[in-house]
């Protein structure tokens, strides 16, 4: 390094320095009012915070500060029982409040809610009114007519108004999952009764496989023995079904052989239809008589 | 089977109302098991020596009838829709009210008619059809019922 540049460098530091020192003088002087400003205001702000003080206590006499603990409360209610999605709706339809508002105050609108109102206040001076009270009125008295004219345009109105609206928006539930399936897998059986069973014999016999010894066999494993008179019952059964392709119930029984119910029980005490089935070799009869 | 003894209170007197108590004993009947009815309140009706042939069917405060109520309500409905449907069941060879009755009877169904209710209508076991085999109270019916079902319609 050569003693010329040295030099230099040093000449440039020392500009520099002369620079800070010169904008440190400039803050300095601007620091100088803010002092002043300082002392001034704080002897101001004694008398306002005092006046404020005196302010503050004068409301919370009055019952303001009252008034704004129940004002916190509404609020609260307001933010807990509504979401933001309601508050746009509401500052959406401001204007139309506002414009109802308005309507409602018209001096007309006001004097007719105050003598509305009036008349509450002497409401319990009335006597009662029935059916034929209500007919006198509404057929003799022209401000009675009037007012139900104007009460009907109003239910007009309301009517209208609700058919215009849209549905009222409702919160949505949340949805109920349905349980996850696999597309290929059974569905989940159903649970039922088990199917009463059908006996094994009481079916049909072809003519090969029956003889009058099968009915014996089959009544003797029921308990009974059977005479002529069931056999011939039996044997009549078997024909019909034979002949028609469905086994007689009892009415029908009773109605081809001329036997009444009394005698069919008594011949087949238990279930006869179906016992009477059972020994001919045919299935069982259907039906409910 | 697992009830081998069914007793079937009846207690209201239309047609509509009495045939599923008929149909309920007869297949009981029909499947073995014992059966009783015991009639009683318009119940009565349907064991009612001069009623029985002229029960009709239940139509005002129906909900299941097509018909609006208020003509339901008009004098005569409920005897056209009882002739009507009178014949509907004997095309369909479903014996009358009286034969059933006769039918449930032989074919061993017991039938008794309720004391009070008797009471109540003035009738007399002379006024009732000859298959009622006793008037019976509350307590001797669940005598009779006793070890069995109950159905009450």
């Amino acid at each position: 390094m050569t003693t010329a540049s040295a030099n230099e460098r040093l000449d440039a530091v020392e500009a520099k320095l002369d620079d800070i020192s010169a904008q440190l003088q400039i803050l300095v002087d601007a620091q100088r009012p803010v002092v002043e400003l300082r002392d001034e205001v704080g002897a101001m702000a004694g008398d306002v915070l005092r006046t404020s003080i005196e302010q503050l206590e004068f409301l919370e006499q009055r019952g303001y500060f009252a008034f704004l603990r129940e004002l916190k409360y509404l609020v609260e209610r307001v933010v807990e029982d509504y979401d933001p999605g309601d508050l746009h709706e509401l500052a959406d339809n401001a204007a139309n409040i506002l414009d109802t508002v308005r309507g409602l105050t018209q001096p007309s609108v006001m004097a007719v809610a105050r003598a509305a109102a009036d008349t509450f206040s002497s409401a319990e001076q009335r006597a009662p009114v029935g059916v034929i009270g209500l007919m006198r009125a509404v057929s003799g008295d022209k401000n009675v007519q009037r007012g139900l004219a104007f009460g009907l345009d109003l239910l007009g109105e309301v009517g209208r108004a609700v058919a215009r609206a849209p549905r009222m928006s409702r919160k949505q539930l949340a949805p109920v999952e349905r349980p996850k399936q696999d597309a290929k897998a059974e569905p989940a059986p159903v649970r039922r009764t088990p199917a009463a069973e059908i006996p094994d014999d009481c079916r049909f016999l072809p003519d090969a496989e029956w003889t009058p010894d099968v009915a014996h066999a089959a009544a003797s494993a029921l308990g009974l023995s059977l005479t002529d008179a069931h056999m011939s019952l039996v044997k009549r059964v078997r024909s019909e079904y034979l002949e028609s392709g469905s086994t007689p119930n009892i009415r029908k029984i009773t109605g081809v052989t001329g036997l009444s119910t009394r005698e069919v029980y008594a011949l087949f005490p238990q279930a006869p239809g179906k016992t009477i089935a059972r020994l001919a070799g045919v299935p069982k009869p259907v039906g409910c008589l | 089977m697992p009830h081998k003894k069914m007793s079937i209170i009846v207690a209201k007197g239309g047609l509509d109302e009495i045939y599923p108590a008929f149909i309920l004993a007869s297949g009981a009947r029909q499947s073995g098991i014992e059966a009783n009815m015991f009639f009683t309140f318009y119940g009565l009706n349907a064991v009612h020596d001069e009623k029985v042939d002229h029960l009709h069917v239940n139509l005002a405060g129906n909900a299941a009838n097509p018909l609006p109520t208020v003509v339901a309500g008009l004098p005569g409905m409920e005897a056209i829709a009882a002739k009507m449907m009178t014949k509907k069941m004997k095309a369909l060879d479903i014996p009358a009210p009286r034969e059933m009755l006769k039918m449930l009877d032989e074919s061993g169904v017991d039938m008794y008619a309720c004391k009070l209710a008797m009471e109540m209508f003035e009738f007399t076991k002379d006024d009732l059809v000859p298959q009622i085999r006793n008037v019976l109270t509350v307590g001797e019916f669940y005598d009779v019922s006793d070890g069995g079902q109950v159905i009450f319609t």
